[in-house]
């Protein structure tokens, strides 16, 4: 078994990347290794809980179906409780203004000095993607 | 394990890539891990002209820290930009064969 360690720059919307890195771990994970997932960049947007808009959508069925396929949250948290570990960069969170806003259960505020070492130390293959 | 860890930066300062590359390798190589930074493409751009303070903070304490700061010499060929120009003297200058020595060597390659 081997722990593989992403780091992940780009988010959910923008391009297939983090859909890639959530199959990729979830694949790793089936197969009995260990996943740490680090949040950088347009990533750190994937940490956090969805806010619901409470009014009229203005999207039909068809709209919504291939909007949802970009929404990741839910595979995200289910990594975490399967367990993978993810960590966002508050840095580029701070940069966005969203670094009060509250985390999927299970993923932790970090940074690249100490979260993505950390990472490190115990990884057998690291990479980024994004 | 990892050891050595590798990162490219084929992007320039305007974009936020060129900036989290920079700041990792800082991250690794003062965290423990020999790191070598490498620009190229336009990422070669982050080592010429008036840079950001904390952008050549980053890489004056990288290289502090004994990591090794090179750039790719076809991308700088490419841009018209001589070696001399460069903001920091003391870039290591990389053929293809040199960036392939470098895949070789690290044990973790990264691309910002």
């Amino acid at each position: 078994m081997a722990t593989i360690t992403i780091t992940l720059l780009s988010g959910a919307v923008e391009d297939e990347n983090a859909d890639f890195a959530l199959r990729l771990s979830q694949a790793a994970l089936a197969k009995g290794h260990k996943v740490n997932l680090f949040l950088i960049g347009n990533g750190c947007h994937l940490a956090n809980q969805e806010v619901p808009w409470e009014g009229e959508r203005g999207m039909n069925d068809a709209l919504t179906a291939f909007m949802d396929s970009f929404r990741l949250g839910g595979r995200l948290k289910e990594l975490v409780a399967q367990g993978a570990e993810a960590a966002t960069c508050h840095t580029t969170e701070y940069a966005r203004g969203t670094e009060g806003c509250p985390y999927l259960e299970g993923v932790v505020r970090g940074n690249v000095g100490t979260s993505l070492t950390r990472f490190l130390i115990n990884s057998d293959v690291a990479f980024t993607l994004g | 394990m990892i050891n050595t860890v590798g990162i490219i930066i084929r992007h320039a300062i305007g974009d936020e890539r060129a900036v989290l590359g920079i700041r990792t390798a800082y991250a690794t190589q003062a965290g423990g891990y020999p790191t070598r930074l490498v620009l190229m493409g336009e990422g070669v751009y982050c080592l010429v002209g008036t840079l950001p303070e904390y952008i050549q903070n980053m890489i004056r304490m990288f290289r502090e820290n004994e990591g090794r700061l090179a750039c790719c010499s076809e991308s700088l060929a490419a841009r018209g930009i001589p070696p001399d120009e460069l903001t920091f003297p003391e870039v290591e200058l990389l053929d293809r064969q040199g960036l392939s020595e470098l895949a070789e060597d690290s044990d973790s390659l990264n691309l910002f």
